[in-house]
């Protein structure tokens, strides 16, 4: 065991008065310890007696004594290190200042716990602690003295200059100076931000202003983007390193208002910056651009727009490229592929940011109604698909296919058109057999279902419905058939009919033809039999879009011809003539000329010609009403059954204005109605809030134009559901 | 995380323990001897709990060879309560000791305990 050191406390002063020369003696007791610890000679001292001493003034109300002692020797000994520092030259400056500073502040600690009952009982506000006043006589006597003050900043962000031009400096000296200009501060670090922060934002923003500048004219913008990255996170790790952690808001933004802020605009326009970005895909550089703008205030602003403005340009190249608007298929699918590859933008470079999208969609909204055909050319594409284009997708192709176009769809402002045009296209699918898949025609419903409701698909779904009912209707009619009296004296054909309800199918545009009797008999028994089973029923026969198979005996060999109404029956017109004109034809059959011209045609035009024009004529010479056929009898074919196209593919111009003349007429009829559900609810309205509000209600199926409501309202107004004021022209009241 | 719904028992014993630890006559880690009353009576203790505990016991062992301390000028009763308060933060004194436990908290810097005091002795 060690030596035994034993250390005896006497009796504490007992607070009562001290004689001024004891008070002293005290006192100088003290001072000389201090004096000793600042020499760094502490290990000398009796601590206990130390203690005593200085609780023995304070409790004898000697405290002023020893504080301002105190104060007078600090002074001094900071004085005396302010020559000693100030002298040190070069790099020896922060070295010498910064184990002077490091030994101070031991020196103060070890003060402090020598005097701390001075400090518990005598130090009242606004006097400092007995340690603050030793870091504040440092602070004024060493630190912001001329001598040092501006010497250590200059040199500390000289050596920060250095670091950032890539040199290796001290970061533990750093760290420790830079900390001493918080520990003098009183409070909220005053010291440190009017010295040293202020300066070094300064110093920090002419950098990177003259690094930025250069940097970005000499190279591409996904260099420089990549060079900002690597500041930021170089600044980050400085604030880590040696700077205050109040520092790093003030610092990444001085950082970011010189490198980002100030050079978006360049960063956009430049030759290799965000258009080219966008325009060769470029995702990684493009999110780091994102990450970067994102830091700014306004920047993802600046990058969305731009993002978007070439978005909508693509769109509207692809909606007016005159290829694209010959061909519904090509466009949609051009569509198609821009979502895409736009999507694959936003997710991949702009972290599927709401704004982003948005705007994207907006410009899809904007491009994708420029033109009015885009309603019906979404149509055609489905149209195709569902005629067998999916023939050789999967299931999951299907879906992201069909997803797409509900997507394309729901960019579309006249909705009601499109869905005209479907309906048009989808009844065309269901008579002539020609659907691919029932299931997929469902499936594709459903979604325009679960996007509009049930009252955008309720014909569609009609049409289904009819299809089966039909069937039955017919397994029926055979049925009846077979069990008639009359069945027995008519020749027996196979006829099949399908009955429409009428308004859940677009109506054809009716046309007249004389069957052969045969036909008409048959049809006057359905007629009856349909209507016996059926009380209350009107049947209205189309046949003008039925189709139909005829023998077509030719001396070697025997056909069957599938054709349509028109063109059976002027084939059948050739049983009793060799050679017939359009003329003739039109007289034997009622039908227009123009659908014979569109009948005949691919009967002598086609792949395989049944009929032959006399004399031959250029194929390309428009047909006249003396123009004569004749039938072709050496028409040379393996197949035994021939289909022949109806018409042309795509429908007739005169078609698609019936299509839209139908859209308008059903629009006025759902204004009516919204201005009617308006009026009633709100009694009376003012003529511009009737147009918002019945505009804001339509916008889901179409963008109703103002002069059409105008025109429904004064329509109206005349069947009397509503009024003018009589005092005020512009405003309404509901009739009930 | 778990939960210790048995937190007041555990700080209970924690309390107990140093008890003992205080208590104990033949305690071999104590690493100094503090001497007290006019019979110099013998309480082992340890640096590293009483100079946590009291910055005055911190700064008379910044003179590291020191085991031994004596006081000759504080009673027994006193010392022992003032030791207690240091390794349990248990309080028990009369009110005739009040003053007496005051000056010597005070010159340990155990500044709750003295704080406490003053109020109990206003309220007296």
């Amino acid at each position: 065991m060690s030596r035994k050191m034993i250390l005896r406390v006497p009796k504490f002063q007992e607070p009562k008065r001290m004689e001024k020369s004891e008070a002293q003696r005290l006192w100088l007791l003290l001072k000389d310890a201090i004096v000793e610890v600042q020499h760094m000679n502490a290990s000398t001292l009796s601590f206990e007696e130390l203690y005593r001493s200085s609780y023995s003034l304070v409790i004898a109300k000697r405290g002023d004594i020893l504080y301002t002692g105190l104060e007078e020797v600090n002074n001094h000994h900071t004085k005396n290190l302010l020559d000693k520092i100030a002298q040190a030259v070069d790099e020896r400056f922060l070295i010498e200042l910064n184990s002077q500073w490091q030994q101070y502040k031991l020196q103060q600690i070890m003060i402090h716990d020598i005097l701390m009952y001075l400090d518990r009982m005598y130090v009242k506000e606004p006097q400092l602690k007995v340690f603050d006043l030793g870091m504040f006589k440092w602070k004024q006597n060493v630190l912001i003295h001329s001598q040092i003050n501006d010497r250590l900043v200059r040199m500390l962000l000289g050596l920060i200059h250095m670091e950032r031009n890539g040199e290796v400096i001290d970061g533990a000296l750093m760290k420790s100076l830079i900390q001493m200009y918080v520990d003098v501060s009183l409070k909220e670090k005053e010291t440190y931000k009017q010295e040293f922060e202020e300066r070094f934002l300064l110093a920090t923003s002419h950098f990177y202003k003259s690094e930025s500048n250069l940097f970005i004219t000499n190279n591409s913008c996904g260099a420089y983007l990549k060079k900002v990255e690597i500041r930021l996170i170089e600044e980050e790790a400085r604030i880590k390193q040696y700077l205050d952690e109040s520092t790093g808001p003030k610092l990444i933004k001085a950082c970011e208002d010189e490198l980002i802020a100030n050079h978006m605009q360049t960063m956009i326009e430049m030759e290799t910056g965000c258009r080219t970005m966008i325009q060769n895909d470029r995702f990684n550089e493009l999110k780091l651009m994102y990450r970067l703008f994102q830091r700014v205030e306004n920047g993802l602003v600046h990058l969305k727009n731009e993002f978007a403005g070439y978005v909508r340009n693509e769109g509207h190249k692809i909606v007016n490229q005159p290829e694209n608007l010959k061909d519904p298929n090509a466009l949609i699918t051009s569509l198609i592929e821009i979502r895409n590859r736009f999507e694959k933008t936003l997710s991949q470079s702009f972290a599927n940011n709401r704004d982003f999208i948005n705007s994207v969609n907006t410009a899809f909204e904007s491009f994708l109604n420029e033109n009015d055909k885009l309603s019906e050319s979404l149509a055609l594409f489905i149209d195709k698909k569902l005629r067998g284009g999916f023939k050789d997708s999967n299931d999951q192709e299907i879906d992201v296919i069909m997803n797409k176009v509900i997507l394309l769809f729901r960019f579309l402002s006249d909705k009601d058109v499109f869905k005209k045009f479907y309906e048009h296209y989808l009844a065309k699918r269901l008579l002539s057999g020609r659907s691919f898949s029932e299931d997929l025609e469902r499936t594709m419903i459903s979604k325009f279902k679960q996007e509009c409701g049930n009252q955008f698909t309720s014909k569609m779904e009609g049409m289904f419905t009819d299809m089966r009912l039909s069937k039955d209707a017919l397994d029926g009619f055979k049925n009846y058939l077979q069990t008639s009296v009359e069945m027995g004296k008519l020749p027996k054909i196979d006829m099949s009919v399908r009955v429409l309800t009428q308004g859940f199918w677009p109506t054809f545009p009716p046309h007249s033809c004389t069957l052969p009797p045969l036909l008409s008999q048959y049809c006057d028994l359905f007629t009856k039999y349909y209507c016996h089973a059926h009380t209350g029923r009107r049947i209205i026969w189309q046949t003008n879009i039925g189709t139909a198979e005829v023998t077509f005996r030719l001396p070697k060999k025997t056909h069957v011809l599938a054709l349509s109404t028109y063109q059976m029956l002027i084939m059948l017109l050739f049983n009793d003539a060799e050679k017939l004109s359009l003329k003739q034809m039109a007289a034997g059959t009622s039908i227009s000329f123009m659908d014979i011209q569109r009948s005949v045609k691919p009967l002598y035009s086609g792949k395989y010609k049944v009929l032959k024009r006399t004399p031959a004529v250029e194929k390309s010479k428009e047909l006249s009403e003396n123009d004569i056929f004749e039938l072709n009898l050496n028409l040379k074919c393996k197949l035994h059954r021939i289909k022949f196209a109806a018409t042309s593919q795509t429908d007739s111009e005169p078609e698609r204005q019936h299509t839209r003349q139908r859209v308008d007429e059903d629009r006025k009829i759902e204004i009516d109605a919204a201005i009617v559900r308006i009026m009633k609810s709100r009694k009376a309205l003012i003529h511009n809030d009737l147009i918002v509000e019945c505009t804001k209600q339509l916008s889901s199926r179409f963008v109703p134009q103002t002069s059409m409501i105008k025109k429904r309202i004064e329509n109206l107004i005349e069947r009397e559901y509503l009024e003018r004021f009589p005092d005020d022209r512009r405003r309404y009241r509901y009739l009930a | 995380e778990i939960k210790n719904e048995n937190q007041t028992i555990f700080k209970e014993k924690f309390i107990n323990d140093f008890q003992n630890l205080f208590e104990n006559e033949n305690n071999n880690y104590s690493d100094f001897v503090i001497k007290s009353g006019k019979k110099y009576f013998q309480f082992n203790s340890h640096k590293s709990i009483s100079s946590f505990r009291s910055l005055y016991f911190a700064l008379l062992f910044k003179e590291k060879s020191i085991n031994q301390i004596e006081f000759p000028e504080i009673r027994k009763p006193i010392m022992k309560k003032i030791l207690e308060y240091i390794y349990t933060s248990k309080i028990q004194i009369s009110k005739s000791e009040l003053i007496e436990m005051w000056i010597f908290s005070n010159q340990f810097q155990l500044n709750l305990l003295s704080k406490f005091i003053e109020n109990e002795i206003i309220k007296n």
